[in-house]
C-alpha cells in the first residue's frame, strides 16, 4: 500500500501523540524517520532500586551555555556552522555537536534554543523503553520488556512474548537487590520491576536477561554502579561484621557475575548521574561501537573499574573519571594550597577541614575548571563551588565509606 | 480491550510515568465486559521496592542523614 508523505505524518503524529510526545517532537521525529540517515542504538532504560534522581538528572539535561563544555575544550564553533537552520552562532555548543562533527545527523537541536532530552531520546538514541517518561503500562510494558529478554534466564512461556531480540545499551539505574534472601536480607523480591498476570519479574531477573542480549550496559548512578543508597548498612545489626544488608542491594557487576557471555558494564556513577558524563560515556559508545565497530576500542577507555577516563572524538577530550576533584580544577584549590580553611559552613576557603571528600572522589564535577563544570544548567555548579563539601558520592562504599561514624568524614559535625 | 471479557484480577504492573515502583491489582467479582455491568470489588495499589531507609538510618551519625534522606 502506498502512502502519501500527509497520511505518514499523520500516522506518525496519533503514535507519537500516543507516546505523549509533543508537536514539536512528532515534527522532529518525522524529520527522522524520512531521513533514516543512520542506525541509532536500541537502548532501554530500566529501574532498580531507584530514588528516581538519576532519571530525573537525565531528563533534565538541558543547557546551551558556551561556557559548559567551552570550558572544557569543545571549541565554541563546533557543531554551529553546520547546524542546518539554526541561527548563525547559535548556542548549540555540548556534547551533541560532538556527534554533529563527526556526521550525525546535522539538524538536531530544536530551532536554535537549547538541546534537550527529546534531541537525545528521538536523535541520537532509539530508545525502546523508558518507564519514568514513557506511557506503556502494566501488560503492554512488561510484554515489550520481555521481547528483549534473554529466553536462557526469563523462560519463554505463559504469557511471556520472549523473542530474545538482541540490542544496543541496556541502561539500569538503581541498586539491584541479589538472591533469595536469608533472615537478615530481602534478597531480589525488594525490588520488582515489572509483572505480567500473576508472575513478577525480579529487577535481578530482568538485569541478568536484558543485559545477555544487549550490546553494552551502562550501569547509571552510584546505587548501580556500587550499591549506593540502598547498599547503606544498619550500624546497630552486627558490630563485628559491620554488614547488614535488609535489602540485600547488590549492583549491575554482581548481578551479571555469575553468567558467562555477558556484555561489559561501564559505570557512571554519582548521585543522582550527571547528565553529561552520561550522554558523553554514551556518545563515546556510539562513536566507537555504533559507527567504528570495536567495542575494544571503547573498552580500553575505560578505568580499571570500569569508568570512562575521558570522553575523546572529533579531536575533542573531556576528562571525565579519570582525576580526582581535588586538584587544579577545584575552585578552592588555591585556598588548599595556602592553607586557608573554611572554619564553618558558609566561609570561603578549602573545605578541606569540613569534611570535604574531594581527594577520595574521582568524578567529573570540577571538569572545565572554577569557571566551567559539567552539571549543566547550572552554570558549571556544584557542591563545592556552592560551599557544601563533596561528600563522596560518585564513590564506592558511599554513603558508609564516607560517613561522621567510623568513616573518612571526622569534620562535618564541627562547625554548624 | 473492546470484546474480552475480563474475570477475576487485572494486574496493571507497572504504571509508568511516576517516581518508584507502582502496581495496580483490581479484582472483579463475576464477569465484566465492556458495555456491560460488572462490579469491581477490591483495588489495590503495591509498592514494589523496598530499601529500608528507617534501618539504614539506625545507628548513622544524625548528619549521615543529610545525605541519606535525600536519596528516598
Ligand atoms: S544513585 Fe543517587 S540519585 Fe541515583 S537512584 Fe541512587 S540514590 Fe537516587
Ligand atoms: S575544597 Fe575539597 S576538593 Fe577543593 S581543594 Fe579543598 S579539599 Fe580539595
Amino acid at each position: 500500500m502506498q502512502i502519501t508523505r500527509r497520511q505518514f505524518v499523520q500516522y506518525v503524529g496519533a503514535a507519537a501523540a500516543a507516546m505523549g510526545l509533543s508537536q514539536a517532537a512528532v515534527l522532529k521525529l518525522t524529520e527522522r524517520m524520512a531521513m533514516g540517515v543512520y542506525a541509532r542504538p536500541t537502548v532501554i532504560f530500566l529501574e532498580g532500586q531507584v530514588c528516581g534522581g538519576c532519571e530525573t538528572s537525565l531528563l533534565q539535561l538541558r543547557h546551551n551555555s558556551h561556557s559548559v563544555l567551552g570550558a572544557v575544550g569543545i571549541p565554541n564553533t563546533l557543531g554551529t556552522a553546520s547546524v542546518a537552520g539554526l541561527p548563525a552562532g547559535a548556542a548549540e555548543n555540548n556534547a551533541l555537536d560532538v556527534l554533529t562533527a563527526i556526521g550525525y545527523p546535522a539538524n538536531m537541536g530544536d530551532g536554535g534554543s537549547a538541546v534537550t532530552i527529546d534531541d537525545i531520546l528521538l536523535d541520537v538514541l532509539d530508545v525502546k523503553l523508558i518507564r519514568i517518561a514513557g506511557s506503556p503500562a502494566g501488560d503492554l510494558y512488561t510484554n515489550e520488556l520481555l521481547k528483549y529478554c534473554d529466553s536462557s534466564i526469563i523462560p519463554a512461556g505463559g504469557n511471556a512474548a520472549v523473542t530474545g531480540g538482541s540490542f544496543g545499551v541496556l541502561v539500569v539505574t538503581g541498586s539491584v537487590p541479589l538472591g533469595n534472601g536469608d533472615s537478615k536480607t530481602i534478597g531480589k523480591n525488594a525490588c520488582i520491576s515489572a509483572s505480567m498476570g500473576s508472575t513478577a519479574y525480579t529487577a535481578q531477573d530482568l538485569v541478568a536477561a536484558l543485559a545477555k542480549r544487549a550490546g553494552a550496559v551502562i550501569a547509571t548512578g552510584t546505587c548501580a554502579s556500587y550499591g549506593g543508597i540502598p547498599a547503606a548498612v544498619n550500624r546497630n545489626y552486627d558490630a563485628v561484621s559491620g554488614r547488614y544488608k535488609y535489602n540485600g542491594a547488590g549492583t549491575v557487576d554482581s548481578t551479571l557475575a555469575g553468567y558467562t557471555g555477558m556484555p561489559p558494564v561501564v559505570k557512571v556513577p554519582s548521585c543522582p548521574v550527571n547528565p553529561v558524563a552520561f550522554y558523553l560515556t554514551v556518545a563515546q559508545y556510539i562513536v566507537d561501537v555504533a559507527v567504528g565497530g570495536s567495542l575494544s576500542t571503547f573498552v580500553a577507555r575505560l578505568t580499571s573499574d570500569n569508568r570512562l577516563k575521558a570522553f575523546s572524538a572529533a579531536g575533542v577530550t573531556v576528562p571525565l573519571y579519570s582525576d580526582a576533584i581535588h586538584g587544579g580544577r577545584c575552585p578552592r584549590y588555591q585556598s588548599y594550597l595556602s592553607g586557608t580553611w573554611a572554619a564553618k559552613f558558609g566561609d570561603s576557603g578549602c573545605l578541606y577541614q569540613r569534611g570535604c571528600q574531594g581527594p577520595n572522589t574521582f568524578a567529573p564535577c570540577a571538569v572545565g575548571g572554577p569557571t566551567g563544570g559539567l552539571w549543566n544548567d547550572f552554570a558549571g555548579q556544584f557542591c563545592i563551588k556552592e560551599g557544601a563539601p563533596c561528600t563522596g558520592c560518585a564513590s564506592d562504599g558511599y554513603p558508609d565509606k564516607f560517613s561522621a561514624v567510623g568513616g573518612l568524614n571526622t569534620y562535618t559535625n564541627n562547625g554548624y | 480491550m473492546a470484546d474480552n471479557p475480563i474475570t477475576g484480577a487485572v494486574v496493571m504492573d507497572p504504571v509508568p510515568r511516576i517516581e518508584g515502583h507502582l502496581g495496580i491489582e483490581l479484582s472483579f467479582t463475576g464477569s465484566y465486559t465492556t458495555g456491560t455491568s460488572g462490579t469491581c470489588n477490591n483495588v489495590n495499589a503495591k509498592g514494589e521496592m523496598y530499601r529500608g531507609f528507617e534501618n539504614i538510618l539506625k545507628g548513622h551519625h544524625p548528619t549521615d542523614a543529610l545525605h541519606i534522606t535525600q536519596r528516598i
